[in-house]
């Protein structure tokens, strides 16, 4: 049933959003396995920290010895890798809605919204991260904790409530300055409600540590999954694909 | 043995036999509680369940047993709306419903060839609800459980179908699927997954069966806004099936399909494997009538005279004597008695997404109210004359000419709170004459069947609405015959056919027109 449901996404997709992933995907992994995984991003048991008193001197340490670059790339990579097969229903939307045209400015308009906003996100999401694991000293345990944070989320009414909204389709005016406007909205928006669904399982995703890479892989095919489902009433309930009888 | 279900204004006389067992049958299934499977308001509930309405109506009492929840689960609210498996999926539906009331009617002491009616309003001599079911009791006194309260019409004791609200056009479509990209939206309606109501209305759910739905359930006018009695059962998605005339309305759907199939070896049924063994994320399951949970699929429904089906109609001859969009089309082109037509006339496949490009939009969300609205779409210069350019082969009278593009007007995610709200939509009406002046100006009836619970937004039906999709293409036609081309606007009127106010806040997000290139 899982597997049906992920192929017929899929095969749903628009071709350019799958070879956007499939880019994205093999960047990282390029990164991961041949160029050297940023320390920031893998583990960081390797890096005695203890002569360092407070985190604040802890997190500047991390901060200077870490590339920058590498930490743009990565984070963009995997932004490419694992959100174009979630936009295809809003890439579709804005393609058929939009003036023939308008296409690629409406479509280049959204995806710069949408990249500001999880970029943002991103910094709060990796610097959160960076401090818990630096707090608690124990990567395994640390990703224990976020692993089981990002399975209570999923379960929650609030993830059920953004993802209600990551499904809404906003008004997009045809012409003028109000076309670009509501590209950029529907952007943002999307960015915002996507964010909110899904920052639990980022956070639980950097600290992965080695299983960084798999971890990402099945993360983004649950999400892509989840994502199919139709929207319900928020409540403490099981994700709609795991309900048993929907299997008979 | 194939059982026939007849024309419910052909059965002899009022009460027929037919009637009369039907009316005693949904008596004992009446009865029957709840939790039974093979109860009414179970079958009911599998089109829809909605703890309020249900309370308010009276079918539901707060603290009443209520199934399992894997019962709920599989069973309740399942009905397929803006979809392809509309068809498919209330056909299962109706045969399941039926056997469970012919063994009601045996076990009553019945004919065990009882069979559902069909109640076809497209017959001038039934146009109104079957008298049997406007009487409070039957002809032997007893009550009859074929009326219900919550059945208001016009509001005013009339439920007549009038031949202006309904039209056979959807007969003449020859794809089944349609797409939702802003072109045709099908017979049969667009591909989807499971879809329990929301999205683009395919053709055939549009016209008829949504405009009955709400003429025949209407509103009650008198009811103060918030008492959730104010609507009739059958003017809302997760009541209607508790009205008995539900099941001879879509006796009649069901029938017209048929109709579709029959009359045209183009109009064919999709052959998708996701149509046929969808679909996948949740299965269409119905009762048998000892109660069983019986999974299903199109493929099933294909051949109605086949297990588990086994019935037949008994008038699915074609009313239109041929006539199809397309054969249509020509012949207001006059084209149709001139060259061979390369690309007009195939038809090969059961349709599907096509090339469709948006041609212009209005400027905001609007309001409909009572009365007329109107608004203004603007079109793009450049892909209007894209529209223009695709009449050129016509134009020269080329010997191979090729189908122009069709046009449709778009009422995107309309939004709202009144399910029986009906409308007539007009385009370009001269300047300050009244539409109804213009009957070539109208381009369709919009109903509302469903809007409320698609305005949710924390349901599953998603909050985007209800789409409308009208093909405008007679009027570009038009424009094209009088040497005239299609311009930079168009003006959308939209006239209130029944009660409709201001706090229903009934909203179209946006109108809008695409063209469809052949």
């Amino acid at each position: 049933m899982l597997f049906a449901i992920l192929r017929a996404a899929l095969l749903s997709c628009p071709r350019p959003l799958l070879l956007i992933s499939l880019a994205g995907w093999l960047g990282l992994a390029a990164l991961q396995f041949g160029l050297g995984l940023p320390e920031y991003c893998g583990s960081l048991a390797n890096i005695d920290l203890a002569y360092l008193a407070n985190i604040g001197d802890r997190l500047i340490f991390v901060w200077h010895t870490s590339s920058k670059p590498a930490m743009m790339a990565n984070w963009l990579l995997m932004l490419f890798a694992m959100m174009s097969p979630l936009l295809a229903q809003e890439v579709s939307y804005l393609w058929q809605r939009s003036l023939a045209r308008r296409r690629p400015r409406a479509l280049l308009l959204f995806a710069i919204a949408y990249l500001l906003i999880w970029s943002l996100a991103g910094a709060f999401i990796m610097l959160a991260s960076l401090v818990l694991r630096l707090a608690t000293g124990d990567m395994r345990w640390c990703f224990a904790m976020l692993l089981a944070l990002a399975l209570l989320w999923q379960i929650s009414p609030a993830k059920q409530y953004c993802l209600n909204r990551c499904h809404s389709r906003p008004r997009l005016a045809a012409f003028g300055w109000q076309a670009e406007r509501d590209s950029l909205r529907y952007g943002l928006q999307a960015a915002f409600w996507c964010g909110g669904t899904c920052w639990a399982w980022m956070l639980a995703a950097t600290a992965a540590g080695l299983a960084h890479f798999p971890f990402m892989l099945i993360t983004s095919a649950w999400l892509l999954i989840d994502r199919q489902a139709p929207g319900r009433v928020p409540a403490w309930q099981l994700p709609y694909s795991l309900r048993w009888y929907r299997a008979t | 043995m194939t059982f026939e279900r007849k024309d419910v204004s052909k059965l002899g006389s009022d009460w027929s036999d037919t009637l009369v067992w039907y009316a005693k049958a949904v008596g004992k299934l009446q009865e029957r509680p709840l939790a039974s499977r093979t109860s009414w308001r179970f079958l009911a509930a599998m089109h829809g369940f909605n703890e309020v309405l249900w309370s308010a109506h009276g079918y539901y009492s707060s603290g009443e047993a209520l199934p399992s929840d894997s019962d709920r689960a599989r069973f309740w609210d399942q009905c397929q709306h803006q979809s392809w498996y509309f068809l498919p999926w209330h056909r299962g539906y109706l045969a399941s419903f039926e056997a469970i009331v012919r063994s009601a009617v045996v076990e009553l002491g019945g004919p065990a060839d009882w069979a559902l009616p069909y109640w076809n309003y497209f017959d001038p001599d039934s146009r109104s609800v079957p008298p049997a079911f406007l009487q409070k009791t039957m002809p032997d006194g007893s009550p009859n459980h074929l009326f219900v309260e919550a059945r208001y019409g016009d509001g005013h004791g009339i439920f007549i179908i009038e031949p202006e609200d309904v039209s056979l056009n959807a007969l003449k479509d020859h794809a089944f699927i349609g797409g939702d990209s802003g072109g045709n939206s099908g017979f049969g309606g667009p591909d989807t997954k499971f879809n329990h109501g929301r999205g683009v209305n395919g053709h055939l759910e549009s016209d008829p069966h949504n405009t009955v739905h709400g003429l025949v359930g209407g509103l009650e006018d008198e009811r103060h806004p918030d008492d959730r009695t104010t609507y009739g059962l059958m003017s809302i998605p997760a009541t209607a099936a508790l009205d008995p005339i539900f099941w001879l309305h879509h006796a009649n759907i069901d029938r017209l399909w048929e109709v579709w199939r029959k009359r045209d070896p183009q109009n064919l049924d999709p052959t998708d494997p996701s149509w046929l063994m969808g679909p996948a994320d949740r299965k269409f399951i119905v009762p048998d009538p000892d109660g069983e949970g019986i999974t299903f699929t199109a493929t099933q429904m294909l051949d109605t005279k086949a297990a588990p089906l086994n019935y037949t109609y008994q008038d699915t001859s074609d009313p239109l004597a041929g006539s199809t969009r397309k054969k249509v089309r020509l012949t207001g082109l006059r084209l149709l008695s001139d060259a061979p037509m390369v690309n007009f006339l195939e038809n090969k496949s059961a349709g599907g997404q096509v090339a469709t490009e948006l041609l212009g939009a209005n400027a905001s969300t609007i309001k409909l109210a009572g009365g007329v609205s109107h608004t203004r779409v603007t079109l793009d210069a450049a892909s209007a004359d894209k529209v223009n350019n695709s009449f050129e082969s016509v134009r020269l009278l080329s010997t191979t000419p090729k189908e122009p593009d069709r046009v449709f007007l778009n009422l995107e995610n309309i939004r709202g709170k009144n399910d029986a709200a009906v409308f007539y939509v007009y385009v370009n009406v001269p300047n300050g004459d009244d539409p109804k002046d213009h009957p070539e100006n109208k381009v369709g009836v919009l109903s509302l069947f469903g809007v409320s619970d698609a305005s949710k937004t924390d349901s599953a039906h998603g909050g985007a609405g209800i789409t409308q999709v009208f093909e405008i293409t007679s009027i570009v036609d038009n424009l094209q015959l009088d040497e005239s081309q299609l311009s930079d606007t168009l003006q959308v009127q939209f006239v209130a056919r029944n009660t409709v106010k201001p706090e229903h806040d009934i909203t179209v997000e946006r109108v809008s027109v695409f063209r469809e290139s052949l």
